[in-house]
């Protein structure tokens, strides 16, 4: 086995020069290379010859520079000033050179400020470099390497983890939402999941619309392994010339993120913990009892629900909610001596939903650590661990409450569960479905880098890095025999014979290898040049199987499983084959940032990218960008003004790739467990069915931004302006035809898809004096998403609402996932008016006037119109921070504009006498009334018209939290940092919408339709911060 | 030595990082099965072929609900049953004759078969590329031939002509020229052609471990009913005699055995489809659970659609053994002791769809050991007995006739006419055959659908009714080369 996968796959066997055009770039690199070592030699040779006019004493100067925190900095400038003559320290941080004694030495790094040092005859210098608050400077990742934010052509973000460690989430993009412009985050209520992100919109239909994780450089699509306090920074990028570096995979944007490194002279233990309750909010109120019989009765035009039916008044929701305890501890050690640093962090998660027993808890553990060998070789390796148990219970229970009656109780008085299942109504007990899921899912991940880095010569650095992501799922569902009973005792409708047990297992193990080459160099005083070149080759192996008892005397305790289960004469065992997932990757890249004169940028970014899941002539892509910017303030005309203290345009075009497509589209493969019995011999039946395009390929993104950066007002105020637009050509996309024995339609590349938007990001940052500072920050964005073209094909419907309907279209000219829907024109009041308007067979007065839009007389398909879709025309957020003495205060909104939402449970009643709200049960229609507004009682499964459409706008504060510093001499010497702190998590919201939450993910077509979602709740938390030394 | 060091490490270096790990590291061999795995392994591979087809018998969409609907809730014999308020999709609207080409069960029962078609297709081109021993092939070319025709013959009496697939179709050009309606005539000619050389090609005799497999008596008992829908009266006696001469089958003495698991394969029976409920069950989905009393606790066998309507009771002679065998009353005690509850919501239940947890294969609701009894040596007497009529041979007819009333402990018939022969034939028909998914084609086929649903109260309209409506979603989906039925 380990044999297959380092010896065999990864053969450093070949050199294969294939490709014309990485031959070339090769050989240019070499000439570079071999160029500047040249011109290396030339400096270094200059600089033992001293200047023949020199009168001054020459004295060796050594020394180490730290950051403020202790941590020694590498590849720090120190040029003599006046001078060209210069060094850089050396990855402990120490440099040596020799100087005239009354020289000034000006040290910069890359995120610092500059200091200048006068030698003044010392011969050992210990510097303290302040790291720069200046935005511009700051440092960020950029794939394959990190840059300096004001040397990039590109769009992107970074945010320090130092930013969300206080917010309580899973999974650490909960925490951005709403700051951070082009980035959309639809969360969700439950424990356990993982957000919606959506960067500049959403691009593909049928492909993915995840952005990319990148975590340490190990490539995944969920990183809810990771401990959000174990995150040093989130870098998301969002245009091809920042996320091009990534080809095939970069078109719904990349978020990178970096974890924690340890300080090498620097000890510190560091504890965070949290406390806290969540609750359900916006309740919906459903018709109690009375009101349920009136309405049910009005509906069937008899009496369906009589005094007698009534034996109970349960309100389900209240059956299976509650308030939700949730506790998180986290404990970090860092620390290094000499050459060596560690980071070492034990995490724990306990997070109840408000959903009765719902519970997710995780454990997890990292160790980063890293070497110095020589001054040149760095190795370095970070493993992550995490444990995860949840017990799952179902979201439809959500609905299931809606339209269960009201009349009959969860539990009857001798404890067993309530039958609801009568001839008044179809719908199980909510609670004692509930109860009787036992629906476990566990699972261990385990994420490991091992890199080693040398310096080849001054500037030309060798990176090669091996990941291994190793990842197991498990999972049980036991529903035991159980019954419901009548309040008389007589058995209820609603049971289980039999107990089920099912099984289900997955790993995937997967590795990551990196090779690649940076050169960074100076070139006189005017060109800066970096290059990264490299190549990576990543597999993936994934496999579950699934097994399933089903209809027999299996006991509810689990202990006894194992014997039951391999007893083959009484369990069932039914092994499904396994499941595979199974594709590698080879790719070329090459990343080149060239400045002129600190004023003139150009980033170009190319990489060939092949995935084994594609046919073989359509294996391989290329994905380029180019960049280009101009650093206005730093040109001379702009020497003599104060306002700007930056000022930066920006343009790029690239192009990305989206390569999530199912694997094997493309290739038509049997499908199997057909069976059929002969006999008492089961066969197996197995046969080809459909129709598959041959030449299907990744979807290629065409991405264009154009940016403005500035900072104004001595940086107090600074911001970013973006326009972007973006083209998927060829987008997946289905084309139906009629069911005649092939299937119904076809996955192919046909559609074009576009996202253009703006987007705003501002930040003022004011410090008063030293006991007051504050910071707001706010960020907007516009964004228009547009179906193009599709080609042959048609539109796709999607939005299944529960009652053999749909509801949302994706169809050109509207944006992806449109709501789709019969215009109302209020309600029938008498059966003139339904005489004298088109309308539905079996129209009833209190049934709404549906509009015939084409009109033709008939009310069909072609009457729906396109109302909008759950994508916001608008998002926005602001966030502030205030530090006023020992106590800091936050608070941060977000809000969503412009979109709509489905109320999809509104829609559900039909038959059987589902429960109706409370509010569309009382204002009713009724014959007399002329109300306009809500329907008659009905039975009948609704159209999906505009009554059910609701804006989805929302205004919500995401976030109030407020602290205490405690002052350090008060408390222990061994205590560095105490701060405690209290907050309050979506407290307030201000929507118009009437159901649970207009917070609504889902997959791209279908969003924004509430059925079966989990609502978002307001959580409200203590916690506290304590940094040993 | 420093430079000297980097000079050899930065050539090695850079030869490392353009490793490429060759063309093969791309090649990541398919998971599961492929179809090349099937065709280089004949043996096993052409039954699970076949058996890829018989499949689709067991399907909800081309056996179970909806096709209950369109058969049976449609016509005089059943009401709709369940709960008032549970239309179970679009089955108040079946049973009240409130039509519409979006009713989801014509989409379902279209799908269904023509999913069976397709499979049939690429199954007789498959096993036609196999290297089997000649009598193999044969068989399971004969096989997939007659099912492709039964496939056909559920289409053309639902929608009458639809679009003719003969052959596999692989891109979607292929698909847009073939979404084009054939006439019924050219169906019909398709299904006729494909039976008869089924017949030639399928064994004479079925083996205990090959039960639910079609045999030459299959195909010719469906190609006596395809002939007698026709009116092609000499042909379809042709097949009957054929039948009835072979000598294999008889019936069964106790009609109401046919429908128990006791009574599979029996000597009446030419062919099931073989449901089993064993482990590992494979019933036909939910067929018995969608017809199952509506009751509570012990009692609750299912949902309670398609009931024996009051017309129905009332159509049998007194002293009709048959009568007993068809209606389940509840309140009554069944076959194997059962007592079932008489409070139940509907008056009676379909009893040839009861199945026992006691003294049968009993797994669950949804996986039952009811085989569909397609094809009954019963109903070959019962087209002799028309087919003669229509010939002139009355005395014929009534010989055939009258071994079904023999068994139903009634008198035989004496009519003398050809035409009051023709209403004992059809009569007969109706009470014999109830709840076998004949009824409603047997009233259009035989002109009374109208007359016999009218006088009902249910707003039957001729001709438009005499077709259902083609589903709209494959108008639809067919960009409207699929053209509807007149009057939908």
């Amino acid at each position: 086995m380990n044999n297959s996968v380092f010896g065999r796959h990864v053969c450093i066997r070949q050199l294969v020069y294939k490709f014309p055009l990485t031959r070339l770039v090769l050989i240019l690199f070499f000439i570079i290379c071999l160029q500047a070592s040249a011109t290396g030699k030339n400096k270094e040779f200059r600089k033992f010859v001293p200047p023949a006019i020199s009168t001054q004493n020459e004295i060796k100067v050594t020394g180490r520079v730290l950051s403020e925190s202790g941590e020694a900095l590498a590849g720090v400038s120190i040029i003599v000033k006046g001078s060209t003559k210069g060094t850089t320290t050396d990855n402990t941080g120490n440099f040596s050179i020799t100087v005239p004694d009354n020289a000034i030495l000006i040290f910069s790094a890359v995120g610092y400020e500059i200091l200048e040092e006068n030698v003044t005859g010392k011969s050992i210098l210990n510097i303290s470099l302040k790291q720069s608050s200046k935005l511009l400077d700051q440092v960020v990742v950029v794939g394959y390497g990190s840059a300096r934010k004001k040397d990039l052509t590109g769009s992107s973000v970074s945010i320090k983890g130092a930013d969300i460690i206080n917010i309580p989430v899973l999974t650490a993009t909960q925490a951005i939402q709403g700051k951070v412009a082009g980035v959309q985050i639809i969360n969700s209520g439950a424990p356990g999941s993982a957000p919606n992100v959506r960067i500049r919109g959403v691009g593909s239909v049928l492909g993915g619309a995840d952005p990319l994780y990148v975590v340490d450089g190990i490539i995944t699509t969920d990183i809810r392994n990771i401990n959000a306090a174990d995150i040093l920074s989130i870098d998301i990028l969002k245009d091809a010339s920042s996320t091009a570096i990534y080809g095939a995979r970069a078109a719904n944007g990349v978020v990178l993120i970096t974890t924690k490194a340890g300080s090498k002279s620097k000890f510190s233990i560091n504890y965070n913990a949290q406390v806290g309750v969540k609750l359900l909010t916006h309740k919906v109120e459903m018709a109690g009892p009375g009101l349920y019989a009136a309405y049910s009765n009005e509906a069937a035009g008899a009496p369906a629900v009589t005094g007698g039916d009534v034996t109970g008044s349960a309100d389900w929701y209240d059956e299976i909610t509650r308030p939700a305890i949730f506790n998180s501890h986290n404990l970090s050690l860092s620390g290094g001596k000499n050459k060596y640093r560690y980071f070492l962090s034990l995490g724990y998660l306990n997070e109840n939903g408000i959903l009765l027993d719902n519970k997710y808890t995780r454990y997890t553990a990292r160790f980063n650590h890293d070497f110095a060998i020589t001054p040149k070789l760095k190795i370095g390796n970070n493993i992550g661990y995490s444990h995860y148990i949840s017990e799952n219970k179902p979201y439809s229970l959500f609905t299931t409450a809606y339209i269960a009656s009201p009349i009959f109780d969860a539990v009857n008085p001798d404890g067993s569960f309530g039958n609801t299942s009568s001839g008044v109504s179809n719908v199980g007990n909510p609670y004692a479905t509930l109860k009787t899921t036992n629906d476990r899912s566990y699972g261990n991940r385990l994420q490991t880098t091992l890199w080693g880095e040398y310096q080849l010569m001054k500037g030309l650095t060798f990176k090669s890095q091996f990941g291994i992501d190793l990842e197991q799922n498990n999972g049980w569902n036991y529903t035991p025999a159980y019954k419901t009973f009548l309040p008389g005792g007589a058995e209820g409708a609603q049971f289980n014979d039999d107990a089920d047990l099912s099984f289900n297992r997955d790993s995937i193990f997967q590795w990551v290898w990196d090779n690649y080459i940076t050169y960074d160099k100076k070139f006189s005083t005017n060109h800066d040049l970096r290059v990264t070149v490299g190549h990576t080759a990543e597999r993936r192996n994934g496999w579950g199987s699934r097994a399933l008892i089903a209809n027999k005397n299996i006991p509810a305790n689990k202990e006894a499983w194992q014997l039951n289960f391999k007893d083959t004469a009484n369990g069932q065992q039914n092994f499904r084959d396994p499941i595979g997932n199974y594709f590698r990757r080879e790719s070329y890249f090459i990343r080149a940032n060239y400045k002129f004169k600190d004023k003139y940028l150009l980033n170009a970014t190319f990489r060939r990218d092949a995935n084994s899941n594609f046919p073989e002539n359509k294996r391989w892509g290329n994905f380029p960008s180019i960049g280009i910017g101009w650093v206005i303030s730093n040109e001379k005309f702009m020497a003599n003004q104060s306002f700007f203290d930056n000022l930066k345009l920006r343009a790029s075009f690239g192009l990305v790739g989206n390569d999530v497509i199912r694997p094997g589209a493309f290739d038509l493969r049997p499908q199997e467990r057909l069976y059929a019995y002969f006999g008492t011999n089961r066969i197996d039946g197995a046969i080809v069915t459909g129709i598959a395009d041959p030449d299907l390929q990744w979807e290629v993104v065409r991405e264009f931004d154009a940016g403005v950066e500035f900072s104004v007002l001595d940086n107090k105020l600074s911001g970013e302006i973006d326009f972007y637009n973006k083209v998927a050509k060829d987008a997946l996309f289905t084309i139906p035809y009629a069911s005649l024995g092939f299937g119904n339609s076809f996955l192919t590349n046909a559609a074009e898809i576009a996202n253009t938007g703006i987007e705003l990001a501002l930040q003022w940052n004011k410090k008063v004096n030293t006991k007051f500072n504050y910071t707001i920050r706010g960020n907007i964005t516009y964004n228009k998403n547009t179906v193009k073209n599709v080609g042959i094909g048609r539109a796709l419907n999607f939005g299944s609402l529960n009652n053999g309907s749909s509801a949302t279209q994706t169809l050109v000219g509207q944006p992806i996932g449109s709501f789709w829907v019969y215009r109302t024109d209020g309600i029938f009041q008498n059966t003139g008016e339904i005489n004298a308007y088109p309308h539905v067979i079996g129209a009833v007065p209190g049934d709404f006037k549906i509009v015939d839009k084409n009109n033709d007389g008939i009310i069909d398909n072609l009457d729906r119109e396109h109302v909008g879709s759950y994508q916001p025309k608008i998002y926005y957020g602001f966030s502030s921070t205030v530090n006023w003495k020992q106590f800091d205060f936050s608070m941060d909104i977000v809000g969503v504009a412009g979109n709509k939402v489905y109320n999809g449970k509104k829609g559900i009643r039909f038959g059987s006498n589902y429960n109706v709200e409370y509010e569309v049960a009382k204002n009713r229609w009724i014959p007399g009334s002329n109300n306009n507004t809500y329907p008659g009682a009905s039975n009948v499964t609704p159209y999906p018209t505009d009554y059910f459409i609701e804006s989805g706008s929302f205004v919500r504060i995401n976030n109030i939290t407020a602290g205490y510093n405690f002052p350090a001499s008060k408390f222990w010497k061994r205590i560095e940092r105490m701060r405690v702190f209290a907050s309050a998590q979506n407290p307030f919201i201000y929507t118009k919408y009437t159901g649970f939450t207009p917070e609504l993910p889902g997959n791209q077509n279908e969003a924004g339709i509430e059925l079966n979602i989990y609502p978002i709740s307001a959580s409200y938390l203590i916690g506290v911060n304590v940094q040993f030394k | 030595m420093k430079h000297t060091a980097t000079k050899i490490l930065l050539p090695v270096l850079l030869l490392l990082m353009f490793i490429s790990c060759g063309k093969k590291f791309l090649n990541e061999p398919p998971r599961g099965a492929t179809i090349n795995d099937l065709l280089n392994n004949p043996q096993d591979g052409a039954q699970r072929i076949i058996g890829a087809v018989y499949n689709r018998l067991y399907d909800w969409e081309t056996h179970s609900f909806s096709w209950i609907g369109i058969t049976s809730i449609t016509s005089d014999d059943a009401d709709k049953g369940s709960s008032a308020g549970d239309g179970g999709g679009d089955k108040i609207e079946l049973d009240g004759w409130q039509i519409s080409p979006t009713n989801i069960s014509f989409n379902e029962v279209w799908e269904g078969n023509f999913e069976g078609i397709g499979r049939a297709c690429y199954a007789i081109k498959f096993i036609n590329e196999m290297s089997l021993p000649p009598g193999d092939k044969d068989r399971y070319i004969g096989e997939a031939k007659f099912l492709r025709a039964y496939f056909y013959w559920n289409l053309i009496r639902v929608y009458g002509g639809v679009p003719k697939i003969d052959r596999v179709l692989t891109s979607q050009a292929d698909i847009e020229a073939a979404s084009i309606r054939a006439s019924a005539a050219e169906i019909y000619a398709f299904i006729e052609s494909d039976l008869t050389e089924a017949a030639v090609k399928l064994p004479v005799v079925i083996s205990v471990n090959e039960r639910g497999r079609v045999s030459k008596a299959a195909a010719q008992a469906l190609l006596a009913k395809v002939y007698l829908y026709q009116s092609k009266w000499a042909q379809s006696k042709s097949m009957c005699d054929a039948i009835i001469g072979s000598g294999q089958f008889s019936l069964l003495n106790n009609y109401a055995m046919i429908w128990r698991e006791a009574g599979e394969f029996s000597s009446e029976s030419i062919w099931e489809v073989n449901a089993i409920a064993d482990n590992p069950p494979k019933g036909i989905q939910q067929y018995t659970e969608v017809q199952g009393m509506r009751g509570s606790g012990a009692g609750d066998f299912g949902w309670g659609f398609n009931v024996p309507s009051q017309d129905l009771v009332n159509a049998y002679e007194p002293g009709d053994l048959r009568k007993a065998a068809t209606i389940l009353v509840p309140g009554s005690t069944l076959w194997d002791g059962f007592v079932t509850s008489n409070t139940l919501p509907n008056p009676y239940y379909s009893y040839k769809a009861y199945v026992s947890r006691t003294a049968e294969s009993y797994f669950d609701r949804g996986q039952s050991n009811k085989n569909l009894r397609v094809c009954r040596y019963g109903e070959i007497l019962l087209i002799k007995a028309e087919v003669e009529n229509e010939l002139n041979d009355t005395t014929a007819s009534k010989i055939a006739l009258n071994q079904l009333r023999q068994r139903a402990g009634l008198a035989p018939v004496n009519a003398i006419s050809q035409a009051s022969m023709r209403d004992k034939v059809y009569k007969e028909r109706r009470v014999e055959m109830a709840f076998e998914h004949d009824r409603m084609f047997d009233l259009r086929r035989t002109g009374r659908a109208a007359t016999v649903l009218q006088a009902l109260g249910k707003p039957y309209i001729s001709p438009k009714h005499n077709l259902f409506p083609i589903p709209q979603r494959q108008i639809d989906l067919s960009g409207n080369r699929i053209m509807q039925n007149p009057g939908y």
